[in-house]
């Protein structure tokens, strides 16, 4: 794709990318206007995208509108969110922001309901049983898996999980003119668990180095061909 | 400087002065010091006498003058006592050759009453010294032991005469022992004894009538009886009821006006009453106007103690103040280094780029959960509502861009119909994004128009973990339109859904884990059988990868980064971006690896050279 290929809207574009990428990048010889100034770019933008996105896809839809087309009784019903949501400006003055602890109380408590009911029986439970179902020699012979290594494999993947949640155990009881200190198995228990962590964080940080080698080649990819383009039209 | 105020006038004076230099007022009050009394006649100042010693043991009335006097009016003190003193006194006068050192015991510090007499009768020295002096004198005498009191009479005789020679009233005095002592061995000692003190006393009363004011006599002279006082005015005693004389006191005249004993050998120095002995002292020391006395506020702490609480110390201080960033060269090694490591990414990124070489191996196998996955949505059949979750940063885009633009690209192969919703803000305009994207590398023609409808972009869900159960429990009523504004469910294919799992298949695309969980515990205990896919950063997978390994399996498959990416591409032999950025990846992890490796192997050179160096300081 040549220069000529491209629309104003795109070689404008291009342009800016190009412009800002080399500003994030001017971050090398360390903090500088340029970067700064796109720093400041990026968060405006994306906090007037936000409160765009925001009253078009909540504000107007959700609870203008549907008061506004209301009559009736329908306009009691309608009413209500919008009277909640106005209540909640009290909390912007002290002297009336008791008018808005229920409705933040109710928000609050529905988030923490779906948040703690969700954890239990969407996580904890079906964790804690994939673990026992490790050593499930039906399931293992149903998925026609080598049962020796399954069994090896699970039995890797249960001091696993044991020895990390050791590592995270630091209860211990105190003794009359004794060091206070873990008992020795279960210190042992706890370093077994510290290399499982260690591998884990090391994982982890290999995946971040790639997300991030991804995200450098796309944006040099990018300027490649902008310049690619630029060069070619001429 | 310490500066005193005057408890009367408040003004200040020098901390030296007595007085008040304005009112003449007492500043220091009166205490009583008794290493500070004057000594009794004859007696040498510097060396304590035996009897003196024993003033103590003898009784209070017998102290002084006017105890004599009391005693010889109320005659009430036992005579046995008046012989054990005596007798002791004339013991240690035994005991001492008095005529061979006569003048170290007369070098006493201050003059004598037989020696200011003179002065007085030729009018040579001032009237208040004379009357210091005389009351002075005259309080020496109640603190006089008996001895003296002995002594005193032949003493006080020679008052009129000027002495020549100091040691002849001693001399007198041992002779006058002497005389007792035959008087005491003739068995009439008591009596000789008794005479000797009442002549003592009316010598004493008779000195004491020419200085002291009569009233002072009165309080001295002890109780005396009512009656008597009422007879001498002429009056006749007065009847008291019962109940009224119940409450007189039932003290006498010298309980009541008393002078405390602490007050009593003193002379007023200053005011109206100056030179007065015995005057209450009309300040209260409490008065006086000093500084209150600074009682040390510091604890009594060890040296390690002070040296940590100095520390902490320092370090609140420090919590307020702002700490000047320090001036760094322009150059330095950090620095350095990391621009280094910058340019070695950079240019092995880009040599693949400008060598315009693509690198055709690929990895061979596809992992399990991208294999599931392609399986799965090589399931999908023509106009199956899928979902796709798109929850990742604009940040993450070159990566999951990468990823979910070969999964699009294979459902729209399969010309699945895309419903696209987002719990981020940004998560609309990603997908609107990633379609065209998906577009321009698979060549498809995915659009929505008035005229044809291939997906649906639902916008975005607020409330977090709470509007996404509300969006999977009733996705119409959650989001009831899409991004454009136009109703979102009368599409013949929106029409059949009216839960999550009337989806046929359910795609969440994130870098955050929270997000990738907050589908699986809200969502994905609603699906029952509608799969889910994950396409996730690599920095992710491995906290979602236990969601797959699961038994049964919370997720069903799982596209990870670029690696993911190329291995799905692989699958159904396609390439997208991925597989252009699959070069420059591979170097750019192979750079990676390389500084890894060489910087770990300079950092163990490092250490087994300091190792070596403290071997070495060891050694030495």
């Amino acid at each position: 794709m040549s220069l000529f290929d491209l629309g104003v809207a795109d070689f404008i574009g291009g342009l800016l990318g190009f412009t800002l990428t080399l500003a994030v990048f001017s971050h090398f010889i360390g903090d500088n206007v340029a970067f700064r100034l796109v720093l400041h770019i990026f968060i405006g933008v994306s906090a007037g995208y936000i409160a765009v996105v925001v009253a078009n896809n909540i504000l107007w839809p959700k609870l203008l509108r549907p008061v506004l087309e209301a009559d009736g009784w329908e306009l009691l019903w309608a009413g209500l969110p919008l009277f909640f949501s106005l209540l909640l400006f009290a909390r912007l003055f002290p002297r009336y922001s008791i008018l808005g602890s229920p409705v933040l109380a109710f928000i609050v408590g529905v988030g923490a309901a779906a948040a703690i009911g969700g954890a239990v029986i969407g996580v904890i439970f079906p964790q804690a049983r994939a673990t026992i179902n490790l050593f499930d020699l039906d399931a293992i012979r149903q998925n026609q898996e080598n049962v020796n290594l399954a069994l090896v494999n699970g039995s890797i993947i249960l001091l696993g999980t044991i020895s990390s949640l050791a590592y995270f155990h630091f209860g211990v009881r105190k003794q009359a003119g004794a060091k206070t200190q873990r008992p020795d198995w279960m210190e042992w228990l706890a370093q077994v668990g510290q290399g499982f962590i260690v591998i884990a964080f090391g994982l982890i940080f290999a995946g971040i180095y790639a997300a991030a080698l991804a995200a450098l080649i796309e944006r040099l990819s990018s300027i490649t061909r902008f310049i690619y383009s630029l060069i070619a039209g001429f | 400087m310490e500066i005193v105020s005057c408890p009367f006038c408040g003004k200040e004076n020098p901390p030296e002065s007595e007085t008040c230099q304005y009112c003449q007022a007492r500043l220091i009050p009166l205490k009583i010091n008794p290493a500070s009394q004057p000594d009794s006649i004859g007696q040498p100042p510097e060396e304590e006498s035996p009897a003196k010693s024993n003033k103590d043991q003898v009784p209070e009335s017998q102290d002084g003058l006017q105890a004599a006097g009391e005693m010889n009016r109320s005659e009430a003190a036992p005579v046995s006592d008046a012989s054990d003193w005596l007798s002791g006194f004339r013991n240690q006068i035994n005991t001492q050759d008095l005529s061979s050192q006569p003048v170290a015991q007369d070098d006493g510090p201050r003059p004598e009453i037989r020696d200011i007499h003179p002065d007085i009768e030729s009018g040579t020295m001032q009237n208040d010294s004379i009357r210091s002096l005389l009351f002075t004198d005259a309080g020496q005498k109640e603190e006089q032991p008996p001895e003296n009191s002995v002594i005193g009479p032949q003493d006080v005789e020679r008052t009129g005469d000027t002495a020549a020679d100091d040691l002849a009233w001693l001399r007198e005095l041992q002779s006058q022992y002497q005389q007792v002592e035959s008087l005491s061995s003739a068995g009439s000692k008591k009596d000789e004894d008794w005479s000797a003190a009442n002549e003592l006393s009316q010598d004493s009363q008779k000195r004491e009538d020419d200085v002291v004011p009569s009233w002072v006599d009165e309080i001295y002279a002890g109780p005396r009886d009512e009656k008597e006082a009422e007879s001498d005015l002429g009056l006749s005693p007065a009847e008291l009821p019962a109940w009224l004389d119940a409450t007189r006191h039932s003290g006498t005249h010298q309980d009541i006006f008393s002078i405390p004993s602490d007050y009593g050998g003193q002379v007023e120095i200053a005011g109206p009453l100056a030179g007065l002995p015995g005057i209450l002292p009309a300040e209260p020391e409490i008065a006086l106007g000093r500084k209150a006395a600074a009682y040390p506020a510091q604890l009594q702490v060890t040296e390690t103690n002070r040296v940590q609480a100095e520390i902490f110390d320092q370090v609140l201080q420090s919590e307020g103040q702002n700490q000047p960033i320090p001036d760094r060269g322009l150059v330095t090694s950090q620095k350095v280094m990391r621009m280094a490591f910058a340019i070695i990414i950079i240019f092995a990124i880009l040599v693949p780029v400008f060598s315009l070489q693509t690198l055709e191996r690929y990895p061979p196998i596809a992992p399990v959960a991208v294999l599931t996955a392609s399986q799965i949505i090589s399931s999908i059949g023509n106009e199956s509502p899928v979902l796709v979750a798109v929850e990742y940063e604009p940040g993450f885009s070159g990566e999951l861009d990468a990823a979910l633009a070969a999964v699009l690209d294979h459902l729209m192969i399969q010309e699945a119909f895309l419903v696209f919703i987002s719990s981020n803000p940004t998560g609309p305009l990603q997908a609107e994004h990633i379609v065209t994207v998906s577009n321009q590398v698979g060549s498809h023609q995915y659009v929505n128009t008035e005229g044809q409808i291939e997906y649906i972009n639902l916008g975005f869900i607020p409330g977090g973990p709470a509007g996404l159960r509300n969006f999977a429990e009733n996705p119409r009523l959650s989001n009831p339109s899409d991004i454009s504004g136009e109703p979102a469910w009368q599409n013949p294919v929106m029409m059949t859904v009216d839960d999550i799992n009337d989806f046929s298949l359910v795609i969440v695309a994130s870098e955050n884990q929270d997000k990738s969980r907050a589908w699986i515990e809200q969502a994905g205990t609603l699906l029952a059988n509608t799969p889910l896919i994950y396409i996730v950063s690599a920095q992710s997978e491995p906290l979602i990868r236990p969601f797959f390994d699961a038994t049964p399996r919370q997720v069903q498959g799982i596209v990870s980064g670029v690696i993911g990416s190329v291995q799905y591409g692989t699958t159904i032999g396609r390439q997208g971006i991925a597989q252009l950025y699959w070069p420059s990846f591979n170097s750019g992890l192979l750079a990676a690896a390389i500084l890894i490796v060489i910087g770990g192997g300079a950092n163990a050179l490092l250490v087994l050279n300091a190792i070596k160096n403290g071997r070495k300081k060891g050694g030495n």
